[in-house]
């Protein structure tokens, strides 16, 4: 990951930024792939980003997927920035598909985790404002909850049911075209 | 991981509420009742915005007559008020001929494959069908039908389904043979229908195309071909309740098209087609009401000597039309002195915004009105042949039918309450033949075609 290993070495070692994660892991990352977070891009406009850039509030484990997403989505723009030049737009909206449907499958396979990975991952979109990741991921849990019952809701996310029974059926009514 | 416990109600409030703003409609509310915290916090936020839900009777829309080339609204005194058709037909994005082919939930979806949102005021023009699109004296053509859910699926998406209707079987004898013959190499008359798998085109806003989709029927067909092409039942509509699609057949037959797993089944009539061949049957209509999916027969009616009466049945979990109603208002209804405290009258393509009572944000009050007389067989009666009955619709949230009331003098629009029998008379009403209408719930979710 350390190295680009390419002909145009230089540049890409000139851009290359180091993360810093909550536990101490150092990730190293181009400069495209950070960027993708507005918090980093920031950082780096603002020039503060010698000696890493440390994520207080992202533990490695977290940071290893979270820069997974951003390679991938960067690699995706950068593609589709490349092609858009050299192909008709015939030739271009085909491969402007297959870009899309293999960035489908791989945020679907991404967000193949458990639950407390996801809010982790959701609460590191957040921090590093990554607006795509945030959306994926609030997504998912946004699908969990949907069409389910206030109880399936509270036995899935373990939440305590704090409503009386009088005050529940009360909230009821004021939306009772939902429950019929 | 179910040991990890995960905790979502430690989320900060900001990505909670993200989360929560994507949920549609129907699972706001049901997240409103988790705890205390959700529902604050969708309160405060206003994620469930229900006053803009299609929850609410405030209009008729009707098809143009012969003298008219655009639809008509018939609309309750607003504060807002709709888009008048008639503003649009002179411009250029739009057709010069409008006309409606079906409602759903705030859309309207027009013949001239125009989507059409007369709240927010958005059109979109579909693509072409890719399907055979036949010229109406085609033995087959397609009418199509709209589903839009914007409370639990998504306000901003929404599908149109083609569903294949026949043209009446001409009579023996007639003296176009030749084109008889032609039209018999297309369709099987003996074959059923409908068919299974059911293969047909529907279109899908989200991917914005159509797509070919097959249904595999569960149980009986509605009949064969020929059986359908002896009824001619026109205009018939369809109703989207809860994950189903309900088309009304030509022989009074439902066909129920579930959208979950691509299936459907046909539920037969509630009353047996007796019509003969050749005459026209008793208009029925299908509806979408209080409890679901609603079925309307007016028997009589072209019966000269006798006043008609309105059969109202609904449809229940196992699907069985269960009878609701028998309804004998008509002899009363026309000749009532209505009592005219129902000052606020509904009116015809109704355009100003009426000046500024708070009261008009409310719902109309349908389930007011007055309980008419039983009939007293002594009194002399008014020759039926004077009045003319025409329905409405359904009331989508409560169980009340409309009713047009035609006399040689004025027709007026009356709701009529299946449960407490109680009339109200809504206003006049100025059309001329039974144009076809559709109860209108206005919707004002924005961002219909956003993602396009």
């Amino acid at each position: 990951m350390a190295s680009a290993g390419s002909g145009d070495e230089k540049a890409a070692a000139a851009a290359m930024i180091t993360l810093i994660s909550s536990d101490n892991e150092k990730f190293e990352v181009t400069e495209a792939t950070a960027t993708l977070s507005q918090t980093i891009r920031h950082m780096i406009e603002d020039g503060c980003t010698d000696g890493g850039v440390p994520l207080p509030n992202v533990t490695s484990k977290i940071l290893a997927r979270v820069i997974e997403y951003c390679k991938k989505h960067a690699t995706a723009a950068a593609g589709e920035e490349g092609s858009s030049s050299s192909f008709s737009d015939a030739a271009f909206l085909e491969v402007d598909r297959a870009f899309l449907e293999e960035l489908e499958e791989f945020d679907d396979a991404f967000l193949e985790v458990d639950r407390a990975t996801l809010f982790d991952l959701i609460l590191a979109a957040n921090y590093l404002d990554i607006k795509g990741l945030l959306n994926l991921t609030c997504q998912k849990v946004a699908d969990s909850v949907k069409g389910k019952t206030p109880e399936q809701i509270r036995e899935m996310y373990n939440i305590v049911n704090d409503l009386t029974p009088e005050e529940e059926a009360e909230i009821r009514r004021e939306t009772q075209w939902a429950f019929e | 991981m179910d040991h990890q416990q995960p905790q979502l109600h430690l989320l900060p409030d900001d990505m909670l509420a993200n989360i929560l703003g994507r949920l549609p409609p129907r699972s706001l509310a049901a997240s409103r009742c988790v705890g205390k915290h959700w529902c604050s916090l969708i309160d405060g936020r206003r994620l469930l915005r229900a006053d803009l839900l299609p929850l609410r009777l405030d209009a008729f829309f009707f098809n143009p007559n012969d003298f008219e080339y655009c639809p008509s609204s018939f609309a309750r005194p607003s504060r807002r008020f709709l888009l008048d058709f008639s503003d649009h037909t002179t411009r250029k994005e739009f057709p010069a001929h409008m006309d409606i082919g079906d409602h759903c939930n705030g859309l309207l979806l027009l013949r001239q494959m125009v989507l059409v949102n007369p709240a927010t005021r958005q059109w979109a023009n579909l693509p072409d069908f890719p399907g055979p699109r036949l010229s109406p004296w085609a033995v087959m053509y397609p009418d199509f039908y709209l589903v839009y859910d914007p409370f639990m699926v998504s306000p901003q998406q929404f599908e149109v389904f083609a569903i294949p209707s026949f043209n009446l079987e001409r009579p023996p004898n007639s003296d176009e043979e030749e084109e008889e013959e032609e039209e018999e190499e297309v369709v099987d008359p003996s074959a059923e229908w409908p068919p299974s798998p059911f293969t047909t085109h529907v279109f899908c806003s989200r991917k914005w195309r159509w797509e070919e989709r097959s249904f595999v029927r569960q149980g009986e067909p509605a009949g064969t071909i020929a059986d359908m092409r002896r009824s001619g039942r026109f205009d018939r509509q369809a109703v989207y309740f809860q994950g189903a699609l309900y088309v009304h057949c030509q022989n009074d037959s439902v066909m129920r098209i579930a959208l979950s797993d691509d299936t459907y089944q046909v539920i037969e009539p509630p009353v047996p087609e007796t019509t003969p061949f050749g005459e026209d049957p008793p208009p029925s209509y299908l509806g979408k009401s209080a409890k679901g999916v609603y079925f309307a027969l007016l028997d009589n009616y072209y019966d000269g000597d006798n006043f008609p009466r309105c059969s109202v049945w609904w449809l229940n979990g196992q699907m069985e039309w269960v009878l609701k109603c028998n309804i004998g208002l008509v002899e009363n209804i026309p000749v009532h002195p209505f009592a005219r405290e129902y000052s606020k009258q509904w009116t015809k393509n109704y355009k100003k915004a009426a000046p500024g009572h708070d009261e008009l944000n409310d719902e109309w009050d349908f389930d007011d009105g007055i309980v008419l007389e039983s009939i007293d067989n002594n009194k002399p009666k008014e020759p039926y042949g004077q009045y003319c009955m025409g329905f409405l619709g359904f009331h989508p949230c409560k169980e009340i039918v409309f009713f047009c009331v035609k006399s040689y003098a004025s027709s007026r629009a009356v709701s009529y309450h299946l449960n407490t029998s109680k009339v109200q008379d809504l206003g006049k009403l100025d059309v001329m033949e039974t144009e076809t209408s559709f109860p209108y719930t206005p919707c004002w979710m924005g961002e219909l075609f956003e993602n396009n």
